[in-house]
């Protein structure tokens, strides 16, 4: 079975024709983020930036009376040139303690994604995206990228990174 | 893993720990109480290990405690050797209940077998006494040759029972003559423990024998039977049968045998029926002596058995039968006290109910056939309590009477688990039950649970408390306050269960402080207090390796070996003190000892060597400053690695788990006298007071332990050193750093109206240093919640965390020590008072490295000049000055040095009386200088302030007084360069 899958289709969750996706647009891009790994969206919710940490830390924010730290995707990414964070949404991720997230200027909305659509990230992206984006797929004329989540959070995988 | 497993782990962790530190204090004094103890506990453990299925366990405890048994009887005397091996066993024991589903794989052959020859050892050496106990019956892993070392044992002790056999029977004959009470109990005492020595072997005749003897005796004792010809007969007789049992072994005739046994046997009933008619008859003495006499014929001969006797028999076997069955019951008993220890009262009703009845028919069974005190107990036990546990108690009082006959193993078991109950829970019959349960178990979680609870309601209390506020309204005012007030208090008992007291972390050390000084064959005296100080046990956990590794440390390093101390006419046995004592919200721990203390000069060589500094910078350190090299990772000043020390991954490893808890380690440390160093940490975690402070339009959190003192920014006390700006603050210039600008919040977008508006500076500090922080704002101060920051912001020194204020907004809190790090405080400081220095290639002896300012005369007009050059003061011979030009000059060292007489530079009166009889001399620009001197005043720390502005010369920093005279403070560098200038401008004219 398994390696039936892998023949045909090497990506994950292909047993599944498709997945729910949270997608959101910070600077001028698309994200897209499996559903099942949200815990919650705040939306307008005002970023404490934390000075002399790392620059694609957006800051820490106050969620029922947790501390969550928020990662900014587009500067990780260095999309974003400029410091100014405007107010956004952040979307808590599912992890051990549920204290992390990722910022995004906005929710645009929640899609059907078929798996069939997902592409290697490599051939579109440069070095650095591919680090941490796996996959994209092309929606409605829109470039959708799938960060890899773990990625992102590991600090060990990011903490060589200014 | 089942409950009762659980509560049995917790339990015999705690009672390893107790046995470790009283097995240690057998090393400085040995007293019985402290023996008895240490018995009690190993009993414990055994007990209840055998309760579960940990055989390993309780074989071990069981051959410990026999072990030990003959301490308590002192016939085993306890060395250096014996605590190795006992210290050994608790090593093992504590692995085993660590890891208690493989308690039963651990190899503890090796052990045992020390355990053996110990008590091999004592057989050897002083008078015979009963041979250890030896469990045969139980299954034991190797039964074969355990079987045969029995039989071995066996051996050994009939032989050496027969040894003692004239000695007991020149005893007894003695008693004849003159019946001495001292002997008897002593007889009485011998006969016991050849009961149950002779149990051990399965020595069932000789078992019955010597119980009968010791009854005998007992009896005597208590008066009750006459020594009289006939008794002695008697005593000699069964030594006769012991005689022979010892030599030829089990083949004595059986007849023999029963003759003894049964004479006993009369003897006692007669005995019995002797006191039952003397209280019938108290006055009759007469016929009493009469009924004596006929008992001793009786006992004499033996055979003479009535009809009435032999139904005594048969109820005596009865009674025996039911006293048996006692001992199951007491077993079962046992593991129901253990039990009971853990439940709450209405499982123990309920048990009660079950096991009280069965219970109560056994009592009633022994009340038909038990002696008169023991009656009491019983009717007692029947009648008088409701409360199961003071039936189990007097229950065990009972089987007490009875342990002797019947396996004391059991009965001490009983004994223990009693005793262990009875502290606590069986206070006098009469006080109410509320009283009993002073200790509660409490799992670590729930307390946690708690205490992340209490945090939450004083957010959400100072939340409400601000909404409050901000309604007109007294009435909810007033409700709030109450309610404020209510949370505080319970926020505070929370964090107390939290609280242990220091004597926790104390356990550890003496164990340490023995095995460190063993291996370097060091004489440690430690002194420890203040054991009754709490701290949060996270806290306590935080720290426990870091003091252990200080304590190895000053074992180690600190201390001298007895040798040197005796050369250094100090005590031969080094002093180690622990000191914990409270201080404000604080708990400070110090460490001292007497040793040999740090050696700067070899801390300096280490530094250069290690890379850590450079020469320059290290000649130009202050003492405590080299010192804090100690805390640099890698650092280490011994040469070769010891298994206690060496390896350079200590002092920075306690530095920083103790920051970590926010902690500051001190070391203060003088040459020879010894070094101390004292840890300061807050008293508990996770909830702290803070001044909110505001920069920009952001607040940020400082903690209160960190601040000396608010004050308003005034300019007139900025000045500059270099590009550092620094504030007089109570007469000390202290770097202030403009908060905004060093975290970076310009581009926060604050607005510029700031900059008219009023500063202010909080004064803050760390171990070493104060610095000053410009905050826009001061905001209230409020006790707040530590949360800690994500993994991303590892490495993050500024902030030691961050909390969430009333209003729901997430403030940074400032880590005070992280920022002097990052500000490079230490730099600026060291700056302050070295200004640019160049370093002097090779310190000669006399050179002064000690004290920071050289104060010196010229004729009458006193100076002081900083020492961070390293002057170095030479005598000047008479006439040794020669001149060249308008330049005096000596000859030094094979060169021509320049000599600066300050009173051709100043105006000075020379006064012809007083000779130049010193130079202080300097080495800069790759030139030696000397300036001239007539007397050497002092070396000084520190120079009283002094004032800059008047002035002007840029050769004299200013002038101060020292020593009540006023003196110029010279700037060595100017002076002397341009001195130098001088000097080579008319040299390069004249060549």
């Amino acid at each position: 079975m398994s390696e039936k899958n892998e023949h045909n289709d090497s990506i994950e969750n292909s047993f599944k024709k498709h997945f729910q996706a949270l997608i959101f647009k910070d600077e001028d891009k698309y994200f897209g983020i499996d559903i099942s790994l949200c815990q919650d969206v705040n939306e307008e919710i005002e970023i404490k930036s934390v000075p002399k940490s790392k620059k694609y830390i957006a800051g820490i924010i106050n969620i029922r009376g947790e501390i969550i730290t928020v990662i900014d995707l587009a500067r990780l990414l260095k999309y974003k040139k400029n410091n100014v964070t405007n107010s956004s949404a952040v979307i808590r991720i599912k992890t051990e303690n549920n204290t992390d997230a990722i910022r995004a200027d906005s929710i645009k909305d929640i899609m059907k994604i078929p798996n069939d659509s997902l592409e290697d990230a490599s051939s579109y992206l440069g070095e650095r995206e591919v680090q941490f984006i796996d996959h994209v797929a092309l929606i409605e004329n829109n470039l959708i990228l799938f960060p890899n989540i773990q990625k992102i959070f590991d600090s060990q995988e990011v903490s060589d990174l200014d | 893993m089942d409950e009762l497993l659980k509560t049995f782990i917790s339990d015999a962790q705690d009672i390893l720990i107790d046995l470790e530190e009283n097995i240690l204090k057998l090393e400085s004094e040995i007293t019985k109480d402290n023996i008895d103890t240490i018995f009690r506990q190993v009993h414990t453990i055994k007990g209840n290990s055998s309760l579960f299925d940990l055989s390993q366990m309780s074989n071990l405890t069981h051959k410990f405690e026999t072990t030990f048994s003959k301490v308590r009887n002192e016939t085993l005397d306890i060395d250096q050797g014996k605590i190795d091996v006992f210290l050994k066993i608790i090593d093992v024991l504590n692995q085993m209940v660590a890891n208690i589903e493989e308690a039963n794989q651990y190899k503890i052959d090796g052990l045992l077998q020390d355990l053996d020859n110990m008590q091999n050892q004592k057989s050897d050496s002083d008078e015979v006494k009963p041979k250890p106990k030896k469990k045969p019956k139980k299954a034991k892993p190797r039964k074969k040759k355990s079987s045969k070392k029995d039989v071995k044992d066996a051996a050994l002790f009939l032989a050496s029972l027969n040894e003692e056999l004239d000695f007991l029977e020149d005893k007894i004959v003695s008693l004849e003559n003159e019946p001495e009470p001292a002997s008897i109990s002593e007889l009485k005492i011998k006969f016991e423990s050849y009961v149950l020595s002779a149990t051990e072997f399965d020595q069932d005749k000789l078992v019955q024998l010597f119980l009968n003897l010791f009854l005998f005796f007992d009896l005597i004792e208590k008066d009750k039977i006459k020594i009289d010809v006939d008794t002695i007969d008697l005593a000699l007789l069964s030594l006769v049968y012991v005689r022979n049992a010892t030599t030829a072994g089990e083949n004595v005739s059986n007849l023999e045998y029963n003759e003894v046994i049964n004479s006993f046997k009369s003897m006692e009933l007669l005995s019995d029926a002797l006191v039952e008619y003397n209280k019938s008859m108290p006055k009759s003495k007469k016929s009493s002596t009469k009924k004596s006499e006929d008992t001793r014929k009786s006992a004499g001969r033996g055979k003479k058995k009535t009809e009435e006797k032999k139904s005594d028999d048969v109820k005596k076997k009865n009674a025996i039968r039911i006293l048996k069955s006692t001992v199951d019951e007491a077993r079962k008993l046992n593991k129901f006290l253990f039990l009971f220890k853990y439940t709450n009262v209405t499982e123990l009703n309920k048990i009660e109910e079950y096991y009280g009845k069965q219970l109560e028919s056994t009592i009633i069974e022994i009340f038909d056939f038990s002696k008169r005190d023991d009656r009491k107990i019983c009717y007692l036990l029947v009648t008088s309590s409701e409360d199961i546990r003071e039936k189990a108690a007097l229950f065990t009082i009972l089987y007490d009477r009875v342990k002797i006959i019947h396996e004391p193993d059991v009965a001490l078991k009983i004994e223990e688990s009693v005793k262990s109950v009875e502290k606590p829970e069986l206070p006098a019959p009469q006080t109410k039950p509320e009283s009993k349960t002073t200790h509660l178990k409490v799992p670590i979680e729930l307390i946690d649970q708690l205490i992340n609870l209490a945090g939450e309601s004083i957010v959400a209390r100072n939340e409400i408390i601000q909404k409050i506020n901000s309604i007109d309204s007294p009435t909810l005012v007033s409700s709030g306050n109450k309610i404020s007030s209510l949370i505080t208090r319970l926020q505070k008992n929370i964090m107390r269960t939290r609280m242990q007291p220091v004597s926790v972390l104390y356990q550890r050390i003496p164990r340490i402080v023995r095995d460190v000084s063993k291996v370097l064959n060091k004489k440690v005296n430690l002194i420890m207090d203040g054991t009754d100080v709490h701290l949060d046990s996270t806290l306590l956990d935080a720290i426990s390796d870091p003091i252990m590794h200080i304590v190895r440390n000053a074992i180690d390093h600190g201390l001298e070996s007895q040798d040197e101390r005796r050369k250094l006419k100090k005590t031969e046995t080094g002093m180690l003190k622990i000191i914990a004592s409270l201080h404000g919200g604080n708990v400070i721990l110090t460490i001292v000892d007497d040793g040999k203390g740090v050696d700067l000069k070899k801390v300096k060589e280490k530094i250069i060597e290690k890379g850590l500094a450079s020469k320059d910078t290290v000649a130009g350190l202050q003492d405590d400053e080299i010192l804090n090299f100690i805390f640099e990772p890698g650092f280490t000043t011994t040469t070769k690695v010891t298994t206690t020390s060496g390896r350079g991954v200590g002092m920075d490893v306690v530095r920083s788990s103790i920051n970590k808890v926010g902690g500051t380690v001190d070391i203060k440390t003088v040459f020879n006298k010894g070094t101390t160093i004292t840890i300061t940490l807050p008293q508990t975690l996770s909830i702290i007071t803070c001044q909110i402070l505001k920069i920009g339009n952001r607040r940020f959190a400082l903690p209160q332990q960190n601040l000396v003192s608010l004050v308003d920014l005034e300019e007139t006390r900025v000045s500059y050193v270099e590009d550092h700006i620094m504030y007089k603050f109570h007469n000390e210039l202290i770097p202030i750093f403009e908060s905004d600008k060093i975290l970076e919040l310009n581009d926060d977008g604050s607005g510029k109206e700031n900059e008219t508006k009023e500063k202010f500076i909080a004064v803050v500090k760390t171990e070493q240093y104060q610095f000053g922080l410009i905050f826009d704002d001061i905001l209230n101060s409020e006790e707040i919640v530590i949360k800690p920051l994500g993994k991303h912001f590892l490495g993050l020194n500024w902030f030691s965390g961050a909390t969430i204020l009333g209003d729901g907004e997430a403030i940074l809190i400032l880590d005070i020590p992280g920022m002097a790090r990052e500000l490079n405080v230490r730099h600026i400081l060291t700056n302050k008072i070295m200004r640019e220095t160049k370093e002097e290639p090779s310190t000669v002896n006399n050179s002064l490295s000690e004290g920071n300012y050289l104060v010196f005369r010229v004729f009458d007009q006193q100076f002081a000049i900083s020492t961070r050059e390293k002057p170095k003061i030479i005598k000047l011979a008479p006439d040794s000055l020669d001149h060249l030009l308008a330049f005096s000059v000596i000859e030094h060292r094979g060169t021509i040095v320049p000599l600066f007489e300050l009173n051709k530079y100043y105006e000075i009166n020379i006064i012809p009386e007083k000779k130049q009889r010193f130079a202080v001399m300097f080495h800069i620009n790759d030139q030696d200088i000397g300036i001239v001197v007539t007397d050497i005043v002092n070396v000084i720390d520190n120079i009283p302030p002094f004032d800059q502005v008047n002035f002007s010369d840029e050769t004299i920093d200013g002038a101060s007084l020292i020593e009540e005279k006023p003196t110029m403070v010279l700037n060595s560098k100017n002076l002397l360069e341009k001195y130098l200038n001088e000097y080579e401008m008319q040299n390069t004219a004249v060549t």
